[in-house]
């Protein structure tokens, strides 16, 4: 089986405090796995370790099957991201941070227009980022991520911010680039519920640690949803 | 790197810049005209033996000019590097098929090739102009140094004025940056040694950008090797 993300035993540790603890993930290419944990757990710091932004003391990650390490990375240019809190170059028009990221990862601007489209940006495009709502901003860096169409995203709580219009556009994306184009999505968030309509896996962390790794098929065979299968970890039940 | 340097531009412009430089150094040159203008009046009182300064038009407008770039220098320092931490743009950065070191590198790179033509532009300026002043105006004085000596002093300034980035990197603050220049400007410029201040003195001045240059490769390594926050 092939893997877009694989991370064996990768510990980090900051201020003697251990936030991911020997962790484990396999996520095979062309799924959506969904990242679960409460607040603190570990969610974000693994993400930012796929990219070495908080460089593991310990461990391996692959992403797309190439080792990730301290220098150049070129399977970065494959990979498309919303880590945290979406950041951008504030005194530029959408358009124009688009255009970087274009610039960045190696592809034309062609598909700019059309993605600004796609997330209802279009009327924003000049206006800049540092006057779009936290909704827009969300949106923009969604459309970043999505620019290079990308064989792996991942989405550190992209719903956030978002209307019900808005979350619903989104599934729906994430779903067609899924279907159309076998990208692998690991997606973290809050919102269980979302979660559930649209991973073919969830993992759970807590405390740096991973809890657990189920297919959604095996949750609904339960005959329970999500938010339960999640509290009955939680506490030690299922 | 030419690449990165390209677009490292399309987010920081510097042609506001060199118009910036340009009204820099017509105010260095109206300051040292009045100060050489100064001294020479003062040369005719009987008190100007207790000042005992004997600096040169030329070497004067020098001084400023390394002062008010040093104070440059940091402002690029914040602006390119010091600014993208603060505001977490280089957690970006690092999503792209670049490695950490080769973004930093380049960044450093682009500020120092920006300064040393800065350098170049300012002496330029200042040389013609009041070369040809001295010409025409009796207390304007002009004297030409070793281009080897003027561009040993150059490149050891644009290094020790890196010293602000592993500041402002401890702190990760603008502020700090800046301020840490001013305070190199004031060490630098001390009378110390020479009227003219310490990095007109070319052995100093090559120790002193040696110095820079060391404390700025430590903190670079450790800005490659670090977690972001």
């Amino acid at each position: 089986m092939t893997y877009a993300i694989e991370v064996s035993d990768v510990t980090k540790t900051i201020d003697g405090k251990t936030i991911l603890s020997h962790v484990d993930l396999r996520i095979p290419q062309g799924q959506i796995y969904g990242f679960m944990g409460a607040n603190g757990a570990g969610k974000t710091s693994m993400m930012k370790a796929l990219y070495h932004i908080l460089v593991p003391d310990s461990g391996q990650i692959k992403l797309l099957g190439e080792v990730i390490k301290n220098g150049t990375n070129k399977v970065f240019s494959r990979v498309g991201s919303v880590i945290e809190t979406p950041v951008f170059y504030d005194n530029f028009d959408g358009y124009k941070n688009l255009q970087l990221h274009c610039g960045y990862m190696g592809i034309d601007g062609s598909g700019i227009g059309e993605i600004l489209s796609l997330f209802d940006l279009t009327d924003a495009a000049e206006k800049k980022v540092k006057h779009y709502s936290l909704g827009m901003k969300q949106r923009l860096a969604l459309a970043r991520a999505f620019l290079a169409k990308p064989d792996l995203l991942i989405l550190d709580e992209p719903i956030n911010g978002l209307d019900p219009q808005g979350i619903n556009q989104i599934r729906v994306l994430l779903e067609n680039l899924n279907y159309q184009y076998d990208t692998t999505i690991f997606i973290s968030s809050h919102i269980l519920s979302e979660l559930s309509k649209i991973a073919d896996t969830i993992g759970i962390i807590d405390s740096g640690s991973m809890l657990a790794e189920v297919s959604m098929d095996e949750i609904r065979s339960k005959n329970i949803d999500l938010e339960a299968y999640y509290l009955r970890l939680i506490r030690g039940v299922a | 790197m030419r690449k990165l340097i390209d677009l490292e531009l399309k987010r920081f412009s510097l042609k506001g810049h060199l118009a910036g430089l340009f009204t820099a150094n017509i105010i260095i040159l109206f300051l040292c005209l009045f100060i050489s203008g100064f001294l020479n009046v003062l040369g005719s009182f009987e008190l100007a033996d207790l000042l005992e300064v004997e600096l040169d038009t030329i070497t004067i407008a020098l001084m400023l000019v390394r002062a008010v770039l040093i104070v440059w220098q940091a402002v690029f320092i914040a602006k390119i590097i010091v600014e993208e931490y603060h505001s977490k743009t280089m957690w970006l950065l690092c999503t792209y098929p670049y490695g950490r070191s080769k973004i930093i590198w380049t960044k450093l790179v682009l500020i120092c090739i920006a300064m040393i033509s800065f350098h170049i532009l300012s002496n330029a300026f200042q040389h013609i102009m009041i070369y040809f002043l001295s010409l025409q105006v009796s207390f304007v004085t002009y004297h030409w140094d070793n281009l080897i000596v003027q561009l040993a002093t150059t490149i050891s300034t644009v290094l020790l004025a890196l010293v602000p980035l592993a500041i402002g990197m401890a702190r990760k603050s603008v502020i700090a940056t800046i301020v840490s220049a001013i305070v190199i400007v004031a060490f630098s410029s001390s009378s110390q040694g020479s009227t003219a201040g310490l990095l007109s003195i070319p052995v100093i001045a090559v120790i002193l950008g040696a110095i820079g240059a060391v404390i700025s490769i430590i903190t670079i390594k450790k800005m490659i090797t670090a977690d972001l926050n």
